[in-house]
């Protein structure tokens, strides 16, 4: 007996499941979103951030995340640009080490940083002979952005290097450039659209940042109180203000986001054919 | 004078070569793929380090393992023209005609002239302020030949220089390139598979099989006796054998 065509169950099974999943999936992420803004009118919010509390808050997340930023960029372009062009021994230490923070609880990290710098620390100790305290400052504040931010930069940096076509560094070898040079008018050009999406990611983990803040730096209003932590405070006291703080880590992330996806299209326009992946030489 | 020496070991693959080329002459390097020739000019262009061997220029060490020199890329009289062109996507004709310039450091208006007269000298004037992908695969390789040349090279290395481009553009830009190397006075390397390129453009040939050479002479001698079933077969009916 001949098997009959195979019921169309299957086939229509599958896509079926795509579509739940994804519906599913958009509904737990849009929900809390819309459920944050639906919650306080515009006029109540706009009354909010206008708060001196607020006011504090925002001002110094934006100094110490776009500072933080600042370090992360200058220390990380030279361990970005050894990690993709050079094999040392000793490599994947450092590479486990850079990534590390991605993955490390924030408080934990908070409580590594105050171990290293607190006043009975390895750091602190020198550094307190010298009057230097750093927890409970706004530069512990940096330095926690920085210690969670670092990787983002590294990682994209280091994709975007890797990515330079190893044919035109070799070309401009043979123009006579040195390897400053390369890295200058090649490397550097062509990276470009991943270091400035990396840079705009730290920035973006740098302004979220609450764990290694309030274990490291502590929550001083004016000195240490960034915005997750202005939102976190004013929860338990005031959850209008709470989420009127909210919308506006939410809008900020969501347009810094949207600003990258949409970027690259342009930024690519000169960069794309030198990104093609390196075909073996041939003999 | 071109003097190469080197032993080379890549996996299991060999180079094993011995060859020298006159300065104002077109030394053809003939084979089949893998068999060596663009290993070969990155050992002169200095992007490969030889197992054994040294590279002479005149009087000049390029390399010599022996006697541990070995001068970088950028410290060669070199200019490498690869299969691609290798031009930099993001700066101009203009600007990639100028960047050797650049990177030695010469004076802004010194760098402006030179790279101006070799953008007219290969016919690019009006395209001086075009992206690579903005010009034809011909004006392309007009790019990268004037951004070797402006340089002055002594040695100038062609890697295929025909193959990128299409067969209805390749006739033209053949001729127009001979008429380029004609005019040079450095020592010139040229690698191809093609036996029409090789017949054309070249002074002489060295023919480079698995690693090896096995023959070198002008194209007439090597016709006359070829010496391997390649070599016969390069030459083919055309050559009336």
């Amino acid at each position: 007996m001949t098997p009959g065509p195979r019921p169309t169950a299957p086939s229509a099974l599958f896509p079926a499941l795509v579509v739940t999943g994804i519906t599913l999936l958009a509904l737990f992420l849009a929900l809390p979103i819309l459920a944050l803004v639906l919650r306080v009118p515009p006029g109540v919010l706009a009354a909010h951030l206008s708060e001196p509390v607020v006011q504090e808050a925002l001002r110094l997340s934006l100094l110490t995340s776009v500072a933080a930023t600042a370090v992360v960029v200058a220390l990380g372009l030279p361990a970005a640009y050894l990690l993709a062009t050079r094999a040392f021994p000793g490599k994947r230490v450092l590479e486990v080490m850079v990534d590390l923070p991605m993955v490390l609880p924030p408080t934990v990290a908070g409580i590594a940083l105050l171990l290293a710098f607190g006043r009975m620390g390895l750091a602190g100790r020198a550094l307190a002979v010298f009057g230097i305290s750093i927890p409970f400052t706004t530069t512990a504040v940096v330095m926690a952005q920085v210690f969670m931010s670092a990787p983002f930069f590294i990682a994209a940096a280091r994709a975007g290097f890797a990515g330079v076509d190893s044919r035109l560094l070799e070309a401009a070898a043979t123009l006579r450039a040195s390897e400053a040079h390369r890295f200058r008018r090649v490397m550097l050009p062509l990276a470009l659209p991943s270091l400035i999406a990396g840079a705009a990611m730290a920035w973006a983990r740098a302004l979220g940042e609450f764990g290694a803040t309030i274990t490291f730096a502590g929550n001083l209003p004016g000195v240490t109180q960034t915005m997750p932590l202005a939102v976190y405070i004013s929860l338990q006291s005031d959850l209008d203000a709470a989420v009127a703080l909210s919308i506006l880590l939410l809008a900020w992330s969501f347009a810094l986001l949207l600003a990258l996806r949409s970027a690259p299209a342009f930024w690519m326009g000169g960069g794309a054919d030198a990104r093609r992946s390196d075909p073996a030489q041939a003999r | 004078m071109l003097d190469v020496r080197t032993r080379l070991r890549l996996g299991s693959f060999q180079l094993d070569v011995a060859l020298t080329a006159a300065m104002g002459k077109v030394t053809v390097v003939v084979g089949e793929s893998g068999s060596g020739k663009t290993t070969l000019l990155r050992l002169v262009a200095g992007l490969l380090r030889p197992d054994q061997g040294a590279i002479t220029l005149g009087a000049r060490v390029l390399v010599d393992r022996e006697r541990s020199v070995f001068v970088p890329p950028e410290s060669r009289p070199v200019g490498y023209v690869a299969q691609d062109y290798a031009l930099f996507p993001h700066l101009t004709a203009e600007e990639n005609v100028g960047f050797g310039l650049t990177a030695s450091r010469l004076p802004r208006i010194e760098v402006r002239e030179r790279t101006r007269a070799a953008l007219e000298r290969f016919g690019l004037g009006g395209l001086a302020t075009r992206h690579p992908r903005e010009l034809s695969g011909g004006q392309q390789q007009r790019v990268a030949l004037a951004r070797a040349l402006v340089l002055d090279p002594e040695v100038l290395l062609l890697d295929e220089p025909l193959s990128a481009l299409d067969l209805v553009s390749r006739r033209s830009v053949r001729a127009e390139l001979r008429r380029t190397l004609e005019s040079l006075s450095c020592a010139t390397l040229l690698v191809t598979h093609q036996p029409d390129e090789a017949l054309s453009l070249g002074d002489r040939m060295v023919v480079l099989e698995s690693g090896r050479i096995t023959a070198s002479g002008t194209q007439g001698e090597l016709a006359h006796d070829p010496r391997s079933p390649y070599i016969a077969e390069f030459f083919g009916p055309a050559s009336g054998r």
